[in-house]
């Protein structure tokens, strides 16, 4: 079945319908709860509340972009998931830079162990890196460079302006890239920013 | 001015790099971009880096969600309408606003009222009214059973005090009263509190100013026209208060002292509230009385005030209402 046949059924209540969904755009909102939140737990639960509410809400659904949609609740939920670790500043820390990237797990059959020592360090910094920016420009980096989505997309989705979207990314990757270069020597070699050129 | 313009132009380079290398710039500006890095070995710096994170960023490889998030039939249903908490929250909110005005108008009247004087003198002279309009129906009972003649301590000093200041009392038993609502309301709060102070001094057992019955103000008003203290107990400054006014004139000096010796009287240990009531009813009996006052106990809340302790208690109970659903709606939103 195409995708505006299972939301049809979705939003009569077919639970089968929607959970197809799901199984088809789980791995993309779990990516950005991960690389919004930094942190396991928090992304899984971000996901499972996004899907849930997508489908108490799925009646609601207007047409379009469903991905779209879906990203909306995605990102309000990281939101709400900020907020709450906020209230709990040394345990979200904690769970930041001690919490190993999930990606490094999953081993890549053509990469040798060294290289795949050398992309879980740079997983690692990448996503301190990104627990460095405010929010918002975390937001946008990773629905930018992370999803792809367009300016045009981003300013829809975060309820912001064209321009808006254009500031707050370009703040994010210039400290992104600060954040990395300082990082520099900590760096595989291969990755280090003024290393190559 | 050239290095001016080349550093704001740098900076504005150094904020557009980024939308640049997404191509999201026009061609003008793109043009203009271009022709600063050929200039700027910062600003080309900088974009080389840009794009290196760019590309690092990239690389971050798709992760597999830990578990399924698969919806579990029966757990949750799709839903057609807004949340009943949602529409909740607006009706609260609503209503905290409505009642937030309706206090701040209610005090901005009674200030006003305060200020200007008006209504709310009207009831502040009847908390004087039943015990200055019992020295009448007292009168009668002080020949049935003559009270002892000396007061105690308190009372006397009462008396004596009442005695002494013979114009500050006429004021507030004369019927100009009205006219001066703070000073009347002042004076009906002295004279209020004495029976209390009276009452401390009594010996265990007699009856104390809460145990006195409190007869209706209004009879004495009617039943003693030859002396001015019961016309304070009419509501409001009246044409009536006025030919009281003019038929007695001003009040006699004695006066006070009359009604100190009904004040001594008042408290005394024979006086059983079985005889008040007595007297109440044969006060009751005569004809063309006025109906009853407030009781004297204690100052009667006006309706505007009342309104305004309705209006607080309204506030009270919904601002945490509101606060409850506008956290429960912005949970389950």
């Amino acid at each position: 079945m195409d995708e505006k046949t299972l939301i049809a059924a979705a939003r009569q209540g077919d639970t089968h319908s929607f959970n197809q969904l799901v199984s088809h755009y789980q791995d993309m909102v779990y990516n950005v709860a991960y690389r919004i939140l930094g942190d396991n737990e928090a992304a899984a639960d971000a996901s499972q509340e996004t899907f849930l509410s997508a489908y108490q809400a799925v009646a609601k659904f207007k047409g379009g972009s469903f991905k779209a949609w879906l990203l909306r609740i995605a990102t309000n939920a990281c939101y709400d998931q900020l907020r709450v670790h906020q209230r709990r500043p040394t345990s979200s820390l904690e769970a930041i830079y001690t919490d190993s990237d999930p990606s490094s797990h999953f081993v890549n059959g053509h990469e040798t162990p060294e290289e795949h020592t050398l992309r879980r360090e740079l997983g690692q910094a990448i996503q301190q890196g990104i627990q460095t920016l405010p929010p918002d420009q975390r937001v946008t980096l990773v629905l930018s460079d992370v999803q792809g989505l367009s300016y045009n997309e981003i300013a829809r989705l975060t309820n912001t302006s064209v321009g808006t979207v254009k500031s707050r990314l370009n703040r994010a990757r210039t400290r992104l890239r600060d954040c990395l270069l300082e990082q520099g020597e900590l760096l595989p070699a291969r990755y280090r920013l003024r290393g190559e050129g | 001015m050239s290095f001016l313009r080349k550093k704001s132009e740098h900076e504005w380079a150094g904020e557009t790099l980024s939308a640049y290398i997404d191509g999201e710039l026009a061609g003008r500006e793109r043009a203009q971009v271009e022709q600063h890095l050929k200039e700027c070995q910062a600003c080309a710096e900088n974009l080389r880096t840009l794009r290196q994170t760019l590309a690092l960023l990239k690389e971050l490889p798709v992760i597999p969600a830990p578990r399924s998030f698969a919806v579990r039939p029966g757990v949750a249903r799709p839903r057609p309408a807004p949340a009943p908490s949602a529409w909740g929250y607006g009706l609260l909110k609503g209503a905290t606003a409505i009642a937030a005005l309706l206090l701040v108008l209610l005090i901005g009247g009674d200030l006003a009222l305060h200020v200007f004087g008006g209504p709310l003198v009207s009831w502040a002279p009847a908390a004087v009214a039943p015990e200055v309009a019992l020295a009448p129906s007292y009168e009668a009972d002080m020949e049935a059973a003559p009270m002892e003649e000396a007061p105690m301590l308190g009372q006397q000093k009462e008396t004596e005090e009442l005695q002494a200041t013979p114009p500050e009392n006429a004021q507030a038993v004369a019927p100009t009263a009205p006219a001066e609502p703070p000073a009347a309301y002042e004076m009906a709060e002295e004279t209020a509190t004495p029976p209390l102070r009276a009452g401390a001094g009594q010996p265990a057992g007699t009856p104390t100013a809460e145990g006195t019955p409190e007869p209706p103000s209004g009879a004495g008003a009617v039943e003693s026209p030859e002396t001015p203290t019961p016309v304070p107990a009419e509501p409001a400054p009246s044409p009536t208060a006025a030919e009281v006014i003019e038929a007695t004139g001003p009040p006699p000096a004695a006066t006070p002292a009359e009604e100190g010796e009904q004040r001594a009287v008042v408290p005394a240990p024979d006086e059983t509230p079985q005889m008040l009531a007595m007297t109440d009813q044969v006060e009751g009996q005569v004809p063309g009385q006025t109906p009853p006052q407030p009781e004297g106990g204690a100052a009667p809340l006006s309706p505007l005030r009342l309104a305004e302790f309705v209006a607080l208690g309204l506030l009270v109970v919904l601002v945490p209402a509101t606060a409850v659903s506008a956290w429960w709606t912005r949970r389950t939103r």
